[in-house]
């Protein structure tokens, strides 16, 4: 296997768009048959202040985008690329300490680490740099201002879906990325919990940031400026 | 089509762990049994093959050899299932209830009283007996043996009387191991002739008085040079004819012998006889011997084919029909004794001191045939220094004539003006290995040349009268008598001092032994050993000892070695090696000599084997020491057979003689405090010092050795097997610890959907009867394959309860509030459903993890205080704002964090590391108990080291099974927190941070279980091997501590 340098990756020529995917195929092996592909040949840029999403059926491949534009997964071709950074080369470490710096990742359901306190997740981001002292009244005030300060001392198993949502994107904001990635971000939420959670994600944007949400929820594709819909 | 729903089966194979966990108990269930099945069945094939030495019991006098008797667990029987101990008889009983091990020392076999011939054949007539070796010993000196000589050169150019004077020095070293030390010294004048002249002096009838020598002086009538003699009381009879002149003369102390020996150009003279040390004729019924020796004996078949009173010419006989090396040696000597005795006789009927005419006839002399050893085990060596004091005469030859026959050696006479005191001008020192003086059986002589003799010109040897040394007196030979001071301990004193000159042992005193030297002078040596009671003074004609075979005490002993060895009287020369000083400290090991006077602390090795009947005059009244009997129809190791023992012992000790039980002996090492040993010295002006020694070890007998190892090698192998299936069961246990979180959460979901309580438990016992009953065959298997399947079906019988109530407490464990765990309805529902206002209060946790500064301010690490927090639910209530809150949060804390969070997981190896670290530590106690209850002997050495391979083995299952489940366990555990993994991963974590906190939590989990282990171990350890404590828990802790890390930092894939 060959993995190409760093330097050899292409730069975006556009500096405003803070996620691309360009030409990017995924699949899935499976065993006995043809690997399943997701997408191929997808190109998809991001900019500072976009909300795109990612929209399709249940089982269509949505997160699967997202894990690959997150990094968490490498596609089976095409570039990745946070900042013009490309990803192609980078060791999983050094892509995940790149994201670290550059995106939020927000998954399905708000997964959180048990037996830790509200607070104590969102301030995990900042362990491996040692910022958690610096960080800390930025933990505060993100939990504050998603509505859930009054719970930052609550393990998970205490906190209903939506407020597990919140900590879960106050945790994804803590170090202040360019990009956020939100997967299914409303799934799991009644439709007023859901809707404060889109608002969320709006203000985001307008906010600078890029946001990349994979939903079927109408009312977040709805919400976004661009929209890509997977068969 | 019904919806399949799994059967417990299946259930219990998609839980790998469990599959594992049972899988792995089956396999050590079948290893332990295994393995003990095999050391009981290697144990017994060895302690058959090896437990009997060459004789079952060893009858002696009326004081046993041994006052203890065998160990108290040397009974029939008493070793559960695997073989029965010795048995002892019932007088023997207060001793073994003192628990002291019985032990005998090497080469003792004699009780206080000898016993008589007679005595021996009412041991043979004993039903069962089938072979009665009785044995004895005898020392004596050995006359006739190789003296020293020296040679002088003649001076071809003097041809007239040329008489010189010396001094010299004779000193002899020998080394007892210590290093060298002064056996004798001797200092003498010499005065050596070395013209060249002739050997006969013919002195004219007119020139000799009428009165000399007391004969009539009488004229052959054959010219002027020859003479005859004839005595007044003879008339006629021829006498002496000549005179051999005096060439050296040697005085020592006033007393003078002279020689007139000179041949092949040299003057030959003796010096000093070397020490004439005592050597020792091991006494046997060669027939009995034989038979008791096998093969090994086959060395004494020369006795068992000789007349009951051999004489030399019987011998000849029998040495030229007999055939093979040693007969033909025999016959070669006997031929080259008979020609120096027929030209003795030719010589004396030259000189006229036999009848004109006299022929020779062979005499039929007594003789005592041995076999014997050609090896000295003495070091002896000889240092000559000479001194030359100058020309004392010199000139015309005026001795005949001259006045009286004495007239002769008067030009040899000493000068007196020389003496002790005058100068002289050093020639210089020879030396010499004389370690042949102690072979019996030499047919040259020692001869040194005199210093100045040009190198490279072959030395004569003088003429001798005889091959054969006589033996005049003998005295039957008392072993050492040591004083038992503890188990392996005892203490042993000097009676007496020992010089080696033969003339001591000639002369009278109380114990007829050479033994009444100041221990200070010079060369005395400490005598351990007695000759009680002299013998061989009844003889008419001294006998003759003839050498009618060759004896290899090594190789005797080499056949018979084996691991239940026993001593066999004169084939085992003792072994002392110093291991400690005076003081007690230890030194390096020093291999001891033997003895140049043959009763010192190390025996000198047999050199000849007789029969009783051969030295019928030497060996006393009671010559037999002791007897060996071997009882027929004996094999194996069994109850059966020792109680055919047993009896032959107690029909023997009806006939009033001590028989004592040495069948299953093995020899053992002693420490024996040597007393009162004199040091030897090389200043034969100084004094040599007198006091311990210090501490020797020999290897003793160890009575009922074999029951001894029986027992405790049963034991332990029992003990074995319940530690080894106990520590497996637990360790199931703990890897079901491991799955009550899993099965909580199942209860959970089963009681969502309507389970009542008791179905979902009897769906998780239903799962662990599969298990269970899996563990039962396997352990049904290990029992029919069990060497002893009573022990082996309580001990599986015992794992399979311990996994029925672990399993039963883990059902319990999982079902008993099955709702706690439904994750879908935890913390919305419960919040929701809280009443409004209610407050409830909880102890709380650490509010705040302290991990790691960024700004150098705040504390180095800790925990936030503990307080109590009141925690408002429901609306309207106040939200609880943490007093404290997180300042840092880092990897390696966030890893104890989750050492914390995952109790049942850290419980789990908690108790795997306890379990393996406490199991090896009993396993550790169980092998050092057994090594200390089997004994030092060579019997248990060995089947003690035997079976330590196989407690290895099971030590390794053991340790591989609680490895492999705790690190199962580990896996599990990783899985259930692949989701956790995942969020760490996806917010940025690498996977370094990742490993780094598993490393921490590692820590966590494994420093306190390895201590919690190290403490257990040591305060058992404590309680069981006080001497031990530190290799136990050196052995625990390590245990612990390698599952620990084999189980926290095994690699992960998920953390790449």
């Amino acid at each position: 296997m060959t993995i190409a340098p760093t330097t050899s990756a292409p730069e975006t020529s556009a500096p405003d768009v803070l996620l691309e995917l360009d030409d990017v195929t995924i699949s899935h092996p499976r065993p006995g048959e043809e690997p399943l592909e997701i997408v191929s040949g997808y190109d998809l840029a991001v900019r500072g202040g976009e909300l795109h999403c990612v929209a399709g059926r249940s089982g269509s491949g949505k997160t699967s985008v997202l894990r690959v534009a997150a990094g968490l997964a490498r596609p089976a071709s095409g570039t990745v690329r946070w900042a013009g950074q490309a990803l192609d080369g980078l060791s999983d470490d050094k892509v995940t300490a790149l994201r670290r710096a550059r995106v939020g990742y927000l998954d399905q359901g708000g997964a959180l680490v048990d037996g830790m306190t509200a607070l104590e997740n969102v301030l995990l981001p900042a362990v491996p740099d040692r910022r958690v002292r610096a960080l800390h009244e930025r933990a505060r005030s993100l939990l504050d201002e998603l509505g859930v300060g009054a719970r930052e001392g609550y393990r998970p198993a205490r906190l209903s879906g939506g407020e597990r949502q919140r900590v879960a994107l106050a945790r994804a904001l803590l170090l202040e990325p360019g990009t956020v990635l939100a997967d299914e971000p409303t799934a799991s939420l009644d439709r007023v919990t859901a809707d404060e959670v889109v608002a969320l994600l709006c203000g985001l944007a307008e906010r600078g940031i890029a946001v990349l949400v994979a939903s079927h929820d109408r009312h977040l594709i709805d919400a976004a400026g661009t929209t890509t819909e997977l068969a | 089509m019904p919806v399949p729903v799994p059967g417990p089966v299946a259930r219990l194979a998609r839980d790998r762990l469990r599959v594992a966990a049972i899988a792995l108990l089956s396999v050590s269930t079948l290893l332990v049994a295994g393995v003990q099945t095999g050391a009981v069945h290697r144990f017994e094939r060895t302690l058959d093959a090896e437990w009997r030495g060459a004789y079952d019991l060893l009858v002696t006098g009326p004081i046993p050899v041994a006052e203890h008797a065998p160990v108290a667990e040397a009974a029939p029987g008493a070793s559960p299932g695997v073989s029965p101990g010795a048995a002892a008889s019932p007088a023997e009983a207060p001793a073994r209830a003192a628990g002291t091990v019985d032990l005998f020392p090497p080469n003792t076999l004699g009780g206080a009283e000898g016993l008589m011939l007679e005595q021996v054949a009412a041991v043979r007539a004993v039903a069962g007996v089938e072979v009665a070796a009785p044995v004895g010993q005898v020392a004596f000196p050995l006359l006739g043996s190789s003296p020293l000589y020296f040679a002088v050169p003649i001076d071809e150019g003097t041809t007239e009387p040329n008489v010189q004077a010396y001094r010299a020095t004779v000193r002899y070293v020998t080394d007892d191991g210590l290093g060298e030390r002064l056996v004798d010294e001797v200092t003498v004048q010499v005065m050596v002739d070395d013209a060249d002249l002739p050997t006969t002096i013919v002195t004219p009838v007119e020139d000799l008085p009428d009165d000399w020598g007391g004969c009539t002086l009488l004229s052959d009538g054959q010219g002027e040079r020859t003479y005859t003699l004839e005595t007044a009381h003879e008339p006629g009879a021829l006498r002496c004819r000549s005179r051999e002149r005096t060439v050296a003369a040697v005085h020592q102390n006033g007393g003078t012998w002279s020689s007139t020996d000179v041949r092949d150009g040299y003057v030959l003279f003796e010096v000093q006889r070397p020490p004439q040390v005592l050597s020792t004729l091991t006494l046997v019924d060669p027939v009995a011997e034989a038979a008791l020796l096998g093969e090994a004996g086959a060395f004494l078949a020369p006795l068992t084919a000789l007349p009951a009173e051999p004489t030399t010419l019987s011998l000849a006989e029998w040495a030229a029909t007999a055939g093979g090396g040693p007969a033909e040696k025999l016959a070669d000597l006997l031929r080259k004794n008979d020609e120096l005795a027929r030209q003795g006789f030719e010589a004396a009927v030259g000189e006229g001191f036999m009848g004109p005419g006299a022929t020779y006839v062979p005499e039929p002399l007594p003789v005592l045939p041995v076999v014997t050893s050609t090896s000295p085990d003495v070091e002896l060596r000889v240092e000559v220094s000479v001194e030359s004091l100058g020309v004392t005469f010199a000139g015309t030859d005026d001795r005949p004539g001259a006045g009286s026959p004495h007239d002769l050696m008067r030009p040899l006479d000493l000068p007196p003006a020389l003496d002790e005191a005058t100068p002289g001008t050093p020639l210089g020192t020879v030396e010499r290995d004389i370690s042949s003086v102690f072979v019996p059986f030499v047919e040259e002589s020692i001869v040194l040349p005199w210093p100045g003799t040009p190198a490279g010109r072959d030395l004569p040897q003088p003429s001798r009268w005889s091959l054969f040394p006589h033996v005049f007196a003998g005295a039957t030979v008392r072993s050492p008598e040591y004083e038992r001071t503890g188990e392996a301990e005892a203490v042993l004193h000097a009676g007496e001092y020992a010089a080696t000159a033969v003339e001591q042992f000639n002369g009278v005193s109380g114990s007829a032994v050479p033994i009444a030297r100041d221990a200070t002078e010079p060369g005395a040596e400490a005598a351990y050993v007695t000759l009680p009671e002299r013998t061989g003074r009844g003889f008419t004609v001294a006998p003759q000892l003839a050498p009618v075979g060759e004896l290899d005490p090594a190789a005797v002993r080499a056949a018979l070695a084996g691991l239940a060895d026993v001593p066999l009287g004169g084939y085992d020369p003792v072994r002392s090696t110093l291991v400690a000083g005076p003081d007690g400290r230890a030194v390096d090991p020093v291999e001891l000599r033997p003895s140049v006077s043959g009763l010192g602390l190390v025996n000198r090795a047999t050199t000849m084997v007789g029969s009783f009947e051969h030295a019928a005059g030497l060996a006393g009244k009671a010559p037999v020491s002791a007897v060996r009997v071997r009882v027929a129809g004996i094999d194996d190791y069994s109850t059966a057979n020792l109680e055919k023992v047993l009896a032959v012992k107690e029909a023997i000790e009806a006939l009033g003689l001590t028989a004592t039980l040495v069948a299953g002996s093995s020899p053992s090492p002693v420490a024996v405090t040597v007393e009162d040993y004199a040091f030897g010295t090389l200043d034969s002006e100084g004094a040599q010092h007198v006091g311990r020694l210090g501490i020797v070890e020999q290897q003793w007998s160890e009575l009922g050795a074999a029951a001894r190892v029986d027992v405790a090698v049963g034991d332990a192998t029992t003990l074995t097997l319940v530690v080894g299936l106990g520590a497996t069961a637990l360790l199931v246990g703990a890897a079901q610890l491991v799955g009550v979180p899993r099965r909580r959460r199942e209860a959970a979901v089963l009681a969502l959907v309507g389970w009542p309580r008791g179905r979902i438990a009897r769906w998780f016992v239903a799962e662990d009867a599969v298990g269970v009953a899996v563990i039962a065959v396997a352990g049904a298997v290990a029992v029919s394959l069990a060497a002893d399947r009573r022990v082996t079906a309580a001990g599986v019988s015992a794992v399979l309860g311990l996994v029925v109530v672990l399993g039963l407490v883990s059902v319990a464990a999982a079902v008993a509030r099955p709702g706690r765990s439904a994750p879908a309805l935890a913390a919305s529902d419960r919040a929701g459903t809280n009443p409004a206002g209610t407050r409830r209060r909880r102890t709380t946790r650490p509010q705040a993890l302290v991990l790691e500064l960024t700004d150098g301010t705040g504390p180095a690490s800790g925990t936030g205080t503990s307080e109590i927090e009141v925690v408002s639910l429901g609306e309207g209530a106040a939200p609880p704002r943490p007093r404290s809150v997180p300042r840092a949060l880092g990897v390696a804390l966030f890893g104890l964090h989750q050492a914390r969070q995952h109790r049942a997981f850290a419980a789990a190896v908690l108790l795997t590391t306890v379990i393996v670290g406490l199991g090896m530590t009993v396993l550790g106690v169980v092998v050092l108990d057994e090594r200390e209850r089997a004994g030092e002997s060579l019997l248990a050495t060995a089947l003690v080291d035997q079976v330590l391979v196989l407690r290895c083995a099971l030590a390794v299952v053991a340790l591989a099974a609680g490895a492999v489940l705790a690190v199962l366990s580990r896996r599990l555990d990783l899985r259930l927190r692949a989701a956790q993994e995942q969020v760490l991963r996806a917010m940025g974590w690498t996977g370094r941070d990742r490993r780094r906190a598993h490393r921490a939590e590692a820590l966590a989990i494994v420093l306190p279980s390895v201590l919690v282990t190290a403490l257990a171990c040591r305060l058992l350890a404590g309680a069981f091997r006080p001497d031990d404590v530190l290799l136990l828990l050196a052995l625990g802790a390590g245990s612990a501590l390698l599952t620990g890390l084999l189980t926290l930092l095994s690699p992960r894939k998920d953390l790449a």
